[in-house]
């Protein structure tokens, strides 16, 4: 066939078709919506089944008995149970989901196979917000919207006759209705979600602990265990800032102390801060911090961040903060940083900072000896430059691959191997220093960033996770000292130029706004939006003449709810008829493009009287006869009624057609 | 059951147009008026066949029939009747008047004094007299056909407004066509052969079909709001001084219904109304004086058409 034949309006198509093609779309929408996180087995598994599906239906005659599919079905559900844990309940749920469809897929479909089928679609796309919630999920649901509209007017037209055929014309203005079913019902969803009430803390978070968590940064660090760090090029959060020096970008997250020769951990993070620091000098950031869920509770922010805003952070005395609980969803949270590579602090507290493991390899001698050969008889701030330069000058080389699997990584790493990651600089120069009697620390964080000039915000990857030292210097501080190699932290990542890198960005923008917009829409936000509209109606032209962005955006609130009262009015008019008025309008409507109007004092059968053309006058005869008898009489006209006085309209609306031929 | 019955009405009509050429309209509009257990107002010239219509439409219905010619010395008991002293027996003897039978043609009303009119009225309105303090119940079916001469206005009592409401409907004949008065010439007056013919309906099946139309015929409340409606604009109109009674309204209801009947249906629809408002509404309302030269019907007809009608 030609394709210029499917545009032809007198095509016929079997609706049976159209109804089993869109329901195969809706299902795999529905897949597609899951398919990133549910397991390769799972997805495997349904789109076998599907293809099957499809070739049992076009060139097998086998019909799979229910009582087959019923036993499939329901050991599905039983497997999704037992996989189920506390921690994790929605991955195996929508596995199972996915297979239950796949079976559904195979079935021979009656009216509620299908409407199942679609009813599993919409559960899968549900159950993928559990998962993530990015800008993906918008466009999966609205086509569902969109897919699931139409083919269920089609399902109703195929329960009706199953062999029934539809003119392409017909069917065009089906998917044209659906396609504005699903336009009018973006404004109302945008409604809602401005106004439907919001919890400050998700609901439904509960339901999969598990299911986020794999991360470059970790609130410990293991030297010798893992030879080569993969770079791991997800954004783990975005930060709204003005742009800032390269040289500032050290993201602080967590301070290890602790130190047992092979592992750091943070053991002493210090009393829970009550009094904020105001004994920083440096310029201060301001920043806004769109965190990606990962399974723990450091919040970043710039070196030193000093205030972080968010419901019950914690504030701990070495400026890291913590939430309550490990970040499991999309949050926001607001920080103020004063750049400062210097940070107070209380000599005694400090003095913490000098343990050292166990010597039972005798490792550290053999370190304390080298130790003591850079600083000789420096002391303070002087010995740490010493250090310093000893590990960036040149003998140690940077690497993530290869890097020394040992009992005793340090020793390998200063005196074999002279190569390895920021985690070996920093535990070499923090256990220098401390053998040499000068406090010090670890910060893990992250260091650089790459500028959005489109969102105008900082996107940070977790392959930036990098691990400093700071050094406590008499008079001054802890100061940030950076031990690994000049440049060489950041200079791994090879930074894409020209226009994949615009494109990149483009997107990560439309990404960002989605989160700042809607996924971090929280309680919070509607009351700011209810209360600027309030004093936006309390003094308008102060504000008008203050602030033009603010009018602007004002006026535009205003006008949009205006909008939205008026169809909401609309809505509830043309609700407000009842399906007799309906089935009316829809018949004056049909006769009035025939050229007779009604007017507004005519009855109904003086009306039909006045038509000149016969074949009308006797079909609208015919449904004023019929109508009437229901509409004067004050009942309620049936299903089957309202549906032969529809055939007696589209019989008008053919008088029509014929006419024009 | 309305179906046949009302084909029966219609049959009825058709029969009778034999003997009354020309005047179907009129005839169906006084069935309707006497279905509706109202009375008619016949505004016409002598000799256009009232009287005969009258006759008809009694002796199809096989009810008795009585005639008063009005004269400006006719007494109330010449209508109602009185009692008279019996000689032998030494009592008083009620004789009825001409007002005890099932359809009374009262001839030019307004020639009537008011006096006499408003015992006649009474009877209309009450369905009983009341003489010499002893109240008798009038027939059933009572139907009241009265006419008037409107050209003729000397010696004349014009019926006031107030007591024209009490006829449920108000027609005139008026001239045959050319070609049905030519057959009534070449045939003659058929009016003797009316007084013989059968009875096409008993008083029974009569009294039960006003039943029907009174309570098996459904006016919905888009009816009655039309109704209401109407009787609104005819209140605030311009050409009109007082509006639509109460009364009215519930004759333009109850003529509603008989007319639905006669189509066949159980259940009121707007034509039903619009066709019967001129026979309705223009003798209940009292025009403007500065619009007396106006077609009474035609200003009805004016405000009926800015009314929407339900549908």
């Amino acid at each position: 066939m030609e394709s210029k034949n499917l545009l032809n309006a007198k095509t016929r198509l079997k609706v049976e078709n159209l109804v089993k093609g869109f329901s195969y779309a809706i299902g795999v929408v529905g897949f597609l919506s899951v398919a990133r996180d549910t397991g390769i087995t799972y997805n495997l598994l349904f789109i076998s089944l599907s293809v099957f599906a499809v070739y049992r239906e076009s060139r097998l005659n086998l019909v799979i008995p229910r009582w087959a599919i019923n036993i499939i079905s329901f050991l599905l559900i039983a497997l999704a149970l037992m996989r189920m844990t506390q921690d994790n309940m929605v991955v195996p749920a929508l596995e199972s989901l996915i297979a239950l469809l796949g079976v559904k897929f195979v079935e021979e479909k009656k009216f509620r196979d299908y409407m199942q089928v679609y009813a599993i679609s919409i559960f899968l796309l549900a159950g993928s917000a559990l998962l993530s919630l990015d800008m993906l999920f918008l466009t999966f649901f609205f086509s569902l919207v969109f897919l699931i509209t139409m083919t269920v007017v089609l399902l109703t037209y195929y329960s009706e006759d199953s062999a029934m055929e539809l003119q392409a014309s017909t069917a065009i203005k089906i998917v044209y209705r659906a396609v504005l079913i699903t336009l009018i019902s973006i404004p109302i969803t945008i409604f809602f979600f401005i106004i439907l009430p919001r919890t400050n803390y998700p609901l439904l978070n509960f339901l999969n602990r598990a299911a986020t968590g794999m991360s470059g940064f970790t609130d410990s660090i293991t030297l010798g265990e893992i030879s080569d760090i993969f770079e791991d090029n997800t954004v783990l959060f975005r930060v709204k800032m003005n742009k800032v020096d390269d040289k500032f970008l050290y993201w602080r997250g967590i301070v290890l102390d602790h130190f047992d020769g092979r592992t750091w951990r943070s053991m002493g993070a210090g009393e829970e801060q009550k009094l904020w620091r105001t004994d920083l000098r440096g310029v201060r950031i301001f920043q806004s911090v769109f965190l990606e869920p990962y399974n723990n509770r450091y919040f970043f922010g710039l070196d030193k961040p000093t205030y972080v805003h968010y419901p019950k952070v914690k504030r701990f005395d070495d400026l890291t903060f913590r939430a309550p609980e490990n970040v499991m969803r999309k949050i926001k949270y607001d920080a103020i940083s004063i750049l400062s590579d210097t940070m107070p602090a209380n000599i005694a507290e400090a003095n913490k900072n000098l343990q050292l493991p166990f010597d039972k390899l005798g490792t550290l001698s053999k370190v304390k000896e080298l130790a003591g050969s850079i600083v000789e008889n420096r002391k303070g701030e002087n010995a740490v430059n010493a250090l310093q330069h000893y590990l960036n000058s040149g003998a140690f080389r940077y690497s993530i691959r290869g890097m020394p699997v040992s009992k005793k990584p340090l020793e390998e790493f200063l005196f074999d191997r002279k190569e390895g990651s920021c985690e070996y600089y920093a535990s070499a120069m923090a256990v220098m220093l401390r053998l040499s009697g000068i406090p010090a620390r670890l910060v893990g964080g992250f260091r650089g960033g790459d500028y959005n000039d489109i969102g105008g915000y900082y996107m940070v990857p977790q392959k930036y996770a990098h691990v400093w030292v700071e050094a406590y210097i008499e008079g001054k501080g802890w100061k940030r000292i950076e031990p690994t190699p000049a440049g060489s932290g950041i200079s791994t990542v090879k930074i894409r130029k020209g226009f994949l890198r615009g494109l990149q960005f483009f997107i990560d923008s439309i990404n960002y706004y989605w989160s700042a917009a809607v996924i971090n829409y929280n309680l919070e936000k509607q009351i700011n939006i209810v209360g600027s509209l309030m004093k936006a109606f309390k003094q308008p032209s102060l504000r008008l003449s203050l602030d033009k962005g603010e009018a602007a955006r004002t006026s535009l609130l205003i006008i949009a709810t205006a909008a939205f009262a008026g169809l909401l009015v609309i809505l509830l008019k043309r609700k407000r008829q009842s399906p007799e008025d309906k089935i009316l309008n829809s018949f004056l409507a049909a006769i009035g493009k025939h050229g007779y109007r009604k007017s507004s004092s005519e009855g109904l059968e003086e009306f039909v009287a006045k038509i000149r053309d016969p074949h009308i006058r006797k079909d609208a005869a015919t449904f004023v006869s019929k109508f009437q008898q229901f509409y004067y009489r004050d009942l309620k006209i049936g299903k089957d009624e309202l549906n032969r006085l529809a055939d007696i309209i589209t019989k008008v609306k053919r008088r029509r057609a014929d006419l024009n031929r | 059951m309305s179906e046949t019955n009302g084909q029966k009405l219609n049959d009825i009509i058709k029969f009778l147009s034999s003997y009354l050429h020309g005047k179907d309209t009129a005839l169906r509009l006084s069935l309707v008026a006497f279905f509706s257990k109202g009375h008619l107002l016949i505004e016409d010239l002598p000799g256009l066949g009232k009287t005969t219509l009258a006759i008809a439409i009694s002796k199809a219905l096989g009810l008795s029939f009585g005639r008063i010619q009005c004269t400006s010395d006719l007494l109330p008991t010449d209508i109602t009747g009185l009692s008279i002293y019996k000689k032998d027996s030494g009592e008083f003897e009620f004789h009825p008047g001409p007002i005890f039978n099932n359809i009374v043609l009262v001839d030019e009303i307004n020639r009537a004094t008011p006096k006499t009119q408003s015992a006649l009225l009474e009877a209309m309105g009450e369905k009983q007299t009341t003489i010499e303090g002893k109240t008798y119940r009038l027939s059933k079916p009572f139907f009241v056909i009265a006419t008037q001469n409107p050209v003729e206005q000397f010696g004349t009592f014009p019926l006031p407004e107030s007591q024209m409401d009490r006829f449920m409907m108000k027609i005139s004949i008026g001239y045959v066509s050319r070609e049905a008065e030519k057959e009534i010439i070449s045939g003659g007056s058929r009016r003797e052969e009316l007084y013989s013919i059968e009875p096409m309906m008993s008083s029974a099946e009569v009294l039960q079909i006003q039943r029907d139309v009174k309570e098996k015929v459904y006016s919905s409340s888009k009816i009655m709001d039309y109704i209401m409606d109407i009787v609104g604009a005819t209140r605030s109109s311009k050409f009109i001084l007082a509006g639509l009674s109460t009364r009215g309204a519930l004759a333009l209801n109850s003529t509603a219904k008989t007319n639905a009947y006669f189509n066949g249906r159980d259940f009121v629809i707007p034509e039903d109304i619009k066709e019967l408002a001129e026979h309705t509404i223009p003798h209940r309302v009292i025009f403007r004086e500065e619009y007396d030269s106006v077609d009474k019907k035609e200003i009805v007809r004016s405000i009926i058409d800015q009314i929407a009608a339900p549908a």
